[in-house]
This record gives C-alpha cells, sequence and structure tokens, in this order.
C-alpha cells in the first residue's frame, strides 16, 4: 500500500466513527425529557415570531395564524419529526422538513409556515457548523466550544510535554537497571502516580509550590512560592485598566492558544499592561508560568503509564538479536541503548500520544477548576448543572474531533516512519 | 449388573476425582506462590483487604455517624450549630461551644441553664433531642462578637470569671451566670467553649479519655475519620458495582461480536470505535448530563414484559426444540438460534422503540381525546406489515446469501410462517407473537405503569450508570479477542463436532478459558471506577454536598487547604491508598494469569 492509499483510508475509516459519535450525541440529548424547545427561548416562549397557515377543519381552508418563538423551535429543532429525520436535521443533511404533511403541534390544528411549505427549510446542523443553541450562554454552541477549547487543549498538550520525557527517562532507566532497587521504586511509583487522584495531586501542589508555606521559599528564596497559584494570567494582565473590565488583549481571530497569541500582541494593547508586562517575552513568559503548575499536575499523573510502557517496551527490544549483535561488537552500553534500542522502542510509545492527549483531557477536565482555568471542564460542569445538554454535547463532539484527528496523524507519521504498518 | 461389578470403575473414577483435585491444589499452590513472588502484589492485597474490613465494620469503628449522606440511612447524626474545624488529635474535639442566651434566663429569671449536647437526630421518630453533658471545665467564654471583655455600657466585665458550672444533687451540669452579667441588659447571649467528658462518644478500640477526632472535623463539624470510613462503603460499593456490571455488559456483547463474527462483529466494533473516539470522562459526563435530567430509572411495563419473555426464549430455545422435535435434529439447527432470538429482540425494540410516538399523524378517525382504537389497530396492522417486509428482506440477504433465487427464498417464507414447521417459530411467527404480547400490554396495562429499576435514582448512581455505559467497550474488545483466539482451539471444534449448540460452546468451553485476562481487567477496573466516580464527586456531579464521599470531602475541604490541611489530605490519602491496592492487586494477578508465568 503507498501513502497516499494509507492516509486515505485511515481518512475514510474515521467517517463512520464520526457519523456514530453524532448519533451517539442525537441519542442522547434525544433522550433528555422535557422540552428543548421551551428552555430554548425561556421567558420568551410566547413572543409572536413568524406567520403560518392553520387548516382550519370546519371551515376547511387555509387561516394565516401567528406562531410563537415557541412553536417557531418546535419546527426549526425539527421536535416535531421523527427520530430519524430529526437526526438528518441535528447533523445538517436535511433542513427542517416541513409542510410535506400537516404539523401537529397541540391537539387543536395544524400548523405549516408560510414560507415553505412543502419544502425543506434551509439545512443548518453539525456539518454546518451549527450545533445547536446554548440556552446557558445565549450564543451558539460551536462559538462557546470554540472559546473554551484551546484553554484545556493547551493545558494538555502542554502536559504531555512534561510527561513525555519524564516518562520515557525514567522508563529507559527502569528498564536498564531491571529488577534492581531503582526499577523497583519507579514501578511502584508509576503505579502510584496512576493511582493517585489529580484533583487531590492538583491541590497538593497548590500547597507546595504556589504559597508561603511550601517547600518553594525555603528551597529557591522565592516570595510566595515558584509558580503562581492559579489563572491564566497575572491580574494585571488580565485586567490592565484596573476595573473589573477583562479586556482582550489577543487580536481578533487569535488561535486561543496564550502561548502563541501572546506573540501578536498589538502595540496599542501592550502599552495598557503595567510595567511589568511591556514586551511580549514577559507576557509569554506569564502564561508559561500560570501553565506550570497544571501541568505539571497532569504531566505526572500521564507520565506513570508512559513509564511502564516504556520499561517493557525497551525490555523487549533489548531481547532482540541485533541488541545482542551490537553488545557484541563491543559497543558501549550507552551506544546500544540510546542508539539502537531506544530508537526502536520509541516507537510504540509514540502510537501512544493520542491515547494520552485524551487522558490529559480528561484531566484537565477535572483540575481546570482548582487552577481557575475555564476550559471544557468547567462549562460542561455548568452546562451540567444548568440542564443544558448542547453545549456538553458540544463539548463531546469537540473532543472526539481532537482526539480522532490526533490518532490520525500519529497513524500516518507512523506509518511514515514505519513502512511495515502500511502493509496490514 | 451387580454393585459390587462396578467396583474398579468406581475406584478409577475416584482415582480421577482425586487426581484433578490435587492438580487443582497444586495450580493454585503455584498461583499462590507467583503472586507472593512481588512484594507489592501483597501489599495490593492487604491494602485491599483492610479497606474492606474498614468498609465492613464502619458502623463500630466510626466514631459518629458522619452526616446524613445518600447511601447510608442515618442511625444519628449530630448537628452542631457552631462547628469548628478541629485540627487532627487536638483537644478541641472535647470542647463544645454551647451558646447561653441571658435573654432567655432574664425572662424565666434564672441564673442557670443545663449544659447541653448539640441537637442529635432519633432515627426513629427523625426528631431532634439533646442529651445533657458532664462538664469538666470551662475553656473560654466570649460574647457574640468574639470578645472576651465586651466592654458594654461602660460595664469592662470579664465574661469568664461570670460563669461557673454548678452541678445539682442529681449529678447535672448547669452553667450558672452570675447576676452581674445578667445587669447587662444589652449583652444579649454568651458562648461557653467547655469541655466535657465524651466518654460516651467514645469506640471501643480507642484508648480511654483519648481524643475523639483522630483526623479533624470539617467546618460542619463532621468528624474526617468517621466520613473517611463511611466513605469507604460508598467507593467500594460504586467500583464493584460499576465494574461487575461493566465486565457483564462487555463480556456478553464481545462474547457475541467474537463468536458470530461477520456483521454482527462488525457492528459491535464500530460502536466501541464510537465509544473510544470520546475520552472516557467526557463521555461520562456526557451521560451524565442525560441523567441529570432523568428522576427515575424506569422501564415501560411493556419492555418490562418483554425483556424476561425474549431471555426465557432465547435460553430454553434449544430445551423447547429438543422436546418438540428430537435431539439431533435440534442441535443441528441449535447454532442458529442464540443469534437469530438476539437480532430479532434488539429488531423489535428497535423498531418498538423508534416508532412509538413518532407515528405520522394520519386523519385517521382520530378523536378528540387523541389516540383512538381505530389507530391502535391502525398502527398495529401497519407494525406487522413492515415487520414482515423487513424480515423477509433479511431473511432473503442472511439465510440465501450464496445461492439467491426468488423460489428459495419464497419457499423459506412460507416454511417461517406454516405452523407444521418446528424451526420457523423463532422467526416470523415469534415477531408476530411479540408484537401481540406488546400490544396487549400496552393496551391492557394502564398507562403510566412501569418498572421501576432504580427507585431512588440519585446523582451517585446516575455517575454509577454513566460509568457502565462508557466503560463496557474495553471489556467487549477484550473478551472478543480472547474469544477469537479460544474459538479456533481444537475443544471448541470437538464440541461443535458433537453438535453443541452455540450457548452451550460459549458458556461452558469458551468464556471458562477467557476469564483470566477479565479478572485482571476487572480488579484494575474497579481501581478505576474508584477514581473517576471520586473525579466527578469533586467536580460536583457526583455525591451532594457534605456527604460521605471521598471526591466531595476534598472538593468540600478545597476552600480551607491552606490552613485547614487536613480536610483535603486524608480523603486523597484514602482514595490514593484504595486505588493503589486495587491496581497492585491486578499487576500482582496479572503475574498469576500471564501464560508467560505458568510452567
Amino acid at each position: 500500500m503507498k501513502l497516499h492509499e494509507f492516509i486515505a483510508r485511515r481518512v475514510i475509516l474515521l467517517i463512520p466513527v464520526m457519523i456514530g459519535v453524532s448519533i451517539l450525541t442525537y441519542s442522547l440529548l434525544s433522550l433528555v425529557p422535557g422540552d428543548a424547545a421551551a428552555s430554548a427561548c425561556g421567558d420568551k416562549c410566547g413572543v409572536v415570531v413568524d406567520t403560518a397557515l392553520e387548516w382550519n377543519t370546519t371551515s376547511e381552508q387555509w387561516e394565516e395564524v401567528s406562531i410563537s418563538a415557541y412553536e417557531s423551535n418546535v419546527m426549526r429543532m425539527g421536535l416535531d419529526e421523527n427520530l430519524l429525520e430529526g437526526y438528518m436535521v441535528y447533523v445538517g443533511i436535511d433542513g427542517p422538513y416541513v409542510g410535506a404533511e400537516p404539523l401537529r403541534l397541540n391537539s387543536s390544528g395544524y400548523l405549516v409556515p408560510k414560507t415553505s411549505l412543502g419544502e425543506h427549510t434551509e439545512r443548518n446542523g453539525l456539518i454546518d457548523g451549527y450545533w445547536g443553541d446554548s440556552s446557558l450562554y445565549h450564543r451558539p454552541v460551536a462559538e462557546v466550544v470554540k472559546d473554551f477549547a484551546p484553554v484545556t487543549l493547551e493545558m494538555s498538550l502542554l502536559a504531555l510535554l512534561i510527561a513525555y520525557p519524564l516518562g520515557i527517562f525514567l522508563g529507559i532507566l527502569s528498564a536498564v537497571w531491571q529488577d534492581q532497587i531503582f526499577d523497583q521504586l519507579s514501578r511502584l511509583m508509576a503505579i502510584a502516580f496512576v493511582s493517585l487522584p489529580i484533583f487531590w495531586l492538583a491541590i497538593l501542589f497548590q500547597k507546595l509550590f504556589a504559597t508561603k508555606i511550601g517547600i518553594c521559599d525555603d528551597l529557591f528564596g522565592t516570595s510566595g512560592g515558584c509558580f503562581p497559584i492559579f489563572g491564566r494570567h497575572d491580574p494585571s494582565v488580565a485586567f490592565p485598566t484596573g476595573d473589573d473590565q477583562y479586556v482582550s488583549w489577543y487580536p481578533a481571530g487569535g488561535t486561543g492558544f496564550h502561548l502563541i497569541d501572546s506573540w501578536f500582541v498589538n502595540d496599542e494593547t501592550l502599552s495598557l499592561m503595567g510595567s511589568d508586562f511591556d514586551t511580549r517575552w514577559e507576557l509569554f513568559k506569564d502564561t508559561l508560568l500560570h501553565l506550570m503548575l497544571p501541568c505539571m499536575t497532569l504531566g505526572i499523573a500521564s507520565a506513570g503509564g508512559l513509564l511502564r510502557y516504556m520499561r517493557a517496551s525497551l525490555l523487549e527490544v533489548l531481547r532482540e538479536d541485533y541488541v545482542r549483535t551490537a553488545r557484541a561488537k563491543g559497543l558501549s552500553g550507552y551506544r546500544v541503548i540510546v542508539v539502537h534500542a531506544c530508537r526502536n522502542a520509541l516507537v510504540p510509545i509514540v502510537t501512544l500520544l493520542g491515547f494520552s492527549i485524551g487522558g490529559a483531557i480528561g484531566g484537565a477536565v477535572l483540575t481546570e477548576s482548582i487552577f481557575a482555568f475555564t476550559g471544557m471542564g468547567r462549562i460542561a460542569v455548568e452546562a451540567i448543572q444548568y440542564d443544558d445538554q448542547v453545549v456538553v454535547m458540544g463539548v463531546t463532539l469537540i473532543t472526539s474531533v481532537i482526539f480522532l484527528m490526533s490518532n490520525l496523524i500519529v497513524d500516518i507519521s507512523y506509518a511514515i516512519v514505519d513502512p511495515r504498518v502500511r502493509l496490514e | 449388573m451387580t454393585w459390587a461389578d462396578g467396583e474398579d470403575d468406581r475406584r478409577e473414577s475416584l482415582r480421577r476425582i482425586i487426581e484433578g483435585l490435587d492438580q487443582k491444589r497444586s495450580d493454585i499452590r503455584r498461583s499462590i506462590r507467583i503472586f507472593t513472588r512481588s512484594a507489592l502484589a501483597v501489599v495490593g492485597l492487604m491494602l485491599v483487604l483492610s479497606v474492606s474490613m474498614l468498609a465492613y465494620l464502619a458502623e463500630d469503628i466510626a466514631v459518629e455517624h458522619p452526616t446524613r449522606n445518600l447511601q447510608d440511612t442515618a442511625s444519628t447524626w449530630r448537628i452542631d450549630y457552631e462547628p469548628r474545624a478541629a485540627a487532627p488529635g487536638s483537644d478541641e474535639c472535647r470542647q463544645r461551644e454551647q451558646m447561653v442566651s441571658l435573654t432567655v434566663l432574664r425572662r424565666d429569671d434564672t441564673n442557670i441553664t443545663p449544659a447541653i449536647s448539640a441537637d442529635r437526630i432519633d432515627p426513629d421518630t427523625k426528631q431532634f433531642y439533646t442529651v445533657p453533658l458532664d462538664v469538666i471545665r470551662i475553656i473560654n467564654v466570649v460574647d457574640g462578637l468574639g470578645y472576651t471583655t465586651p466592654n458594654i455600657s461602660g460595664n469592662k466585665a470579664i465574661l469568664s470569671e461570670n460563669i461557673s458550672i454548678y452541678t445539682d444533687e442529681n449529678g447535672t451540669d448547669y452553667i450558672h451566670v452570675s447576676d452581674e452579667l445578667l445587669e447587662i441588659n444589652r449583652l444579649p447571649s454568651v458562648y461557653v467553649t467547655y469541655e466535657f467528658d465524651n466518654s460516651e462518644m467514645e469506640v471501643w478500640w480507642m484508648p480511654e479519655s483519648h481524643n475523639i477526632c483522630i483526623l479533624g472535623t470539617n467546618f460542619e463539624g463532621h468528624d474526617v475519620f468517621s466520613k473517611i470510613l463511611y466513605g469507604a462503603r460508598i467507593s467500594l460499593k460504586i467500583g464493584i458495582t460499576v465494574a461487575f456490571m461493566t465486565v457483564t455488559l462487555g463480556t456478553i456483547i464481545g462474547s457475541i461480536s467474537g463468536y458470530y463474527g461477520g456483521r454482527v462483529d462488525e457492528f459491535i466494533m464500530r460502536m466501541t470505535d464510537v465509544f473510544f473516539a470520546v475520552p472516557g470522562l467526557i463521555l461520562a459526563m456526557a451521560f451524565v448530563a442525560v441523567l441529570t435530567a432523568i428522576p427515575r430509572l424506569a422501564l415501560p411495563m411493556e419492555l418490562a414484559v418483554l425483556i424476561p419473555l425474549l431471555i426465557l426464549i432465547s435460553l430454553f430455545r434449544t430445551k423447547v426444540d429438543e422436546i418438540t422435535i428430537g435431539e439431533v435434529k435440534a442441535q443441528e439447527k441449535g447454532g442458529q438460534s442464540f443469534t437469530t432470538v438476539l437480532g430479532i429482540a434488539s429488531l423489535i425494540f428497535a423498531a418498538f422503540y423508534i416508532t412509538d410516538g413518532y407515528w405520522p399523524n394520519i386523519p385517521f378517525e382520530e378523536s378528540a381525546e387523541g389516540v383512538s382504537n381505530s389507530d391502535l389497530y391502525l398502527r398495529f396492522i401497519i407494525l406487522s406489515s413492515i415487520l414482515v417486509l423487513g424480515f423477509s428482506i433479511i431473511l432473503a440477504f442472511t439465510k440465501f446469501n450464496r445461492e439467491v433465487s426468488p423460489k428459495k427464498v419464497i419457499t423459506e417464507l412460507k416454511n417461517s410462517v406454516s405452523l407444521n414447521n418446528p424451526f420457523s417459530f423463532m422467526t416470523i411467527r415469534t415477531f408476530l407473537l411479540v408484537g401481540v404480547i406488546y400490544v396487549l400490554c400496552k393496551s391492557l396495562l394502564t398507562i403510566d405503569s412501569e418498572w421501576v429499576i432504580i427507585k431512588d435514582f440519585d446523582r451517585l448512581w446516575k455517575i454509577q450508570v454513566a460509568l457502565i455505559f462508557t466503560g463496557w467497550p474495553g471489556y467487549a474488545r477484550l473478551i472478543r479477542g480472547q474469544v477469537l483466539y479460544i474459538r479456533e482451539m481444537t475443544f471448541v471444534e470437538a464440541a461443535k463436532s458433537v453438535g453443541a449448540p452455540s450457548s452451550r460452546i460459549m458458556f461452558k468451553h469458551i468464556l471458562p478459558n477467557a476469564w483470566a485476562p477479565l479478572l485482571v481487567a476487572f480488579t484494575l477496573d474497579i481501581g478505576g471506577t474508584i477514581l473517576s466516580a471520586a473525579g466527578l464527586s469533586f467536580i460536583g456531579l457526583g455525591a451532594e454536598m457534605h456527604s460521605a464521599e471521598w471526591g466531595r470531602m476534598v472538593s468540600d475541604g478545597r476552600k480551607w487547604f491552606l490552613n485547614e490541611w487536613w480536610l483535603v489530605t486524608f480523603p486523597g490519602l484514602a482514595i490514593a491508598f484504595t486505588t493503589l491496592g486495587f491496581n497492585l492487586l491486578g499487576d500482582g494477578l496479572r503475574d498469576v494469569v500471564d501464560p508467560r508465568n505458568r510452567r
């Protein structure tokens, strides 16, 4: 199989999974009892928004009636249609199908919108980027998710930057000194890292590294800990004008990853900041410092699993013939392990990257509230508490997209590195 | 043939039994040897055992009932209106701050008020009651603002000098307030902190007159140690329930997938792909989001009647066949029964579930009240015709996949309706039968009749259900792999060749050989579930506030983690140790069941 064939195959295989995920979220949404149409219009349900034709059964002719926001929502969301058609509307294959047959909204009569009698209205679903409207945030879900997903993602990706070197390094040492004291300790540590509740670890790290009574002040002579205790920025960066008004200092259309965005701040906005943050480097440093504590927590939690995989993988490779050959040639132990064994042992570890991102996002969701990061986890929890399930489904969808995409990238790069994979 | 003739046979069979037992014993011995070779595994086992023991004996060990929580109905618990977080092992645990209302004393024209405990709740009557306390000494007296010398109207009375303890002839302790203090009319109340004899609150295992709060108390006045003990119950219950249910669900789905292969396998595997495409915790949150809106878990009565019926049919299908058409023929046909039944069941459920309530609104003699009888019959007719049509298509595409000829399809259709053909009674006739039962149930039972599965569908149950639905795909894949591997083995082939039905092959031959990795995954999963459940509780989706759940305790104590460190540390340690125990145990078990360790 050629590489482009392999890539095409992988991409095509993603389609059923994406369809499956959308079916899952749709069926979960349709399981929610209660009236989605009513919750979408809130206290404005009675407001007349449109006119429609109503079939008057006594005079047997169409009459023009006004329809309320609620009734309009029912039609727009496809709630008056069956599960299959509702799914079509949700995904965006079909527009809300109105008018082909009289729509029964209540027992009094039938309503048909005047504008599109017997036709599909314009489709507007998942594939068009319309993921529903959040009743909590009063915004389209796609916008809400787009604002908050980068926060979680930035945290998770940076956490993996910590987890991978740590896990791989300890894994190599563990495999080299197999069954010695260091190995036993690091294996115990790996299991312990996996077993520790991450939210608890986060709180402990806050106390250890970000407070006066922590270890930092004694060890490094800092005042008030090595890292900021929570938040994405220093208060004087987030609120440069001093009042409670949050000033977005990133240009419109920024990536949402503040580590990147900080390099593209306007000079004008930069001049607003206090004297401590008058360069872009200072802004970047501030963002990075605020990310350190969350990422250390997530990184350590992920490193445990990586350590075990790396150890197992390297032990497997060390039994191979070519390692024995390399040793027999008289190469130094360091060279055998680093150049010959580790290269091959690393390949399976890299394929774990996709799964690690999933795990790190899950962990980030738990720890966000501790570090006062407003990311996907926090908005999802809030949405659950306010019965705004559409947002939760939006979070689910975007996470699955991120997860699948990262797995795809990992798979493709694996196929480039190791052509044997393509044969399968 | 007499009894004595069989002597040799009996001896032989006895010898074999003993041999088998010996084999088993040496197997177990070897397993234990492998297990104990790793010190960590033993530590894990000890941890798990001790946590389980603590959870089991929580009522005896705990100092007090932690608080009213969702899982344990309260025996007694305290409401302390003036709670202070006491540090672990501090004297404050033996102290009580009681409010003495001087206004009431002035009104009643008395100087004394009894020293009583905080409000307790009687388990039977659910009424508040208090008990008198034996005061040892007064520690501190303050006014409502916390001053020891309030300086009201220029009167600089030192409060502690004006409060004393008065014991009457019955031995009851009273707080005595001096006349001087009562004369300060603008002083409404004082708060008296005193040390009391708490021997009745001490538990058997503690040294005499020892502090009752070894791990401190929280700001609600709850003893952290007791809460942790009761929390062990909740966590273990959640962990084991969820892991068990997940294993069961995963095993059923995975074994169907692995054994039958083909399209069933493909479908199930695509389904697991979908579940794997979302990180577990996020998916669990999505499920919780939906379940939050559901007040209780109940099935419509018609489904509640149908499901056991279908399970019974599928279980006794071979038996019924044997009775009706003889053993050999049944075994010939038996292989298909399991899939057929499951396929039919799921089709029927899907058909009823999707179509019910979504029928086209055909104005068919509809009365103003809603669904009329004619509508019901109409539905039934439409449904039956859809089912017959659908099934004939399925028949055409599955049974005659290789040689499709219209004639054969028609013959088979005729056969499946024919009452003379014993093999066909699970096909179209089953559809009709089940459909009729469904409609009967629907029309005979009252409209709202439900089969309540979980009556008190609280938030802990919700996260459990969410975790079950999120967790099964992992097991399904694991079991599928095992089944695919074992299916090719010779003994399965042998069983097939003597005509054993597939359900028998599955339950008697394949699954008993596939349990080993399942056990490891199960043990590891208990730990993982405890962790996830605690996490969900921590972010506010699981246990209610102030309940004795470890994740919730960490979350409740988070505000004060700088000074009142024990509120966060101990519950977190409890989670960590329990999870660690299960993980270490699982690792040890993996060493035991791993084929590489078998010699």
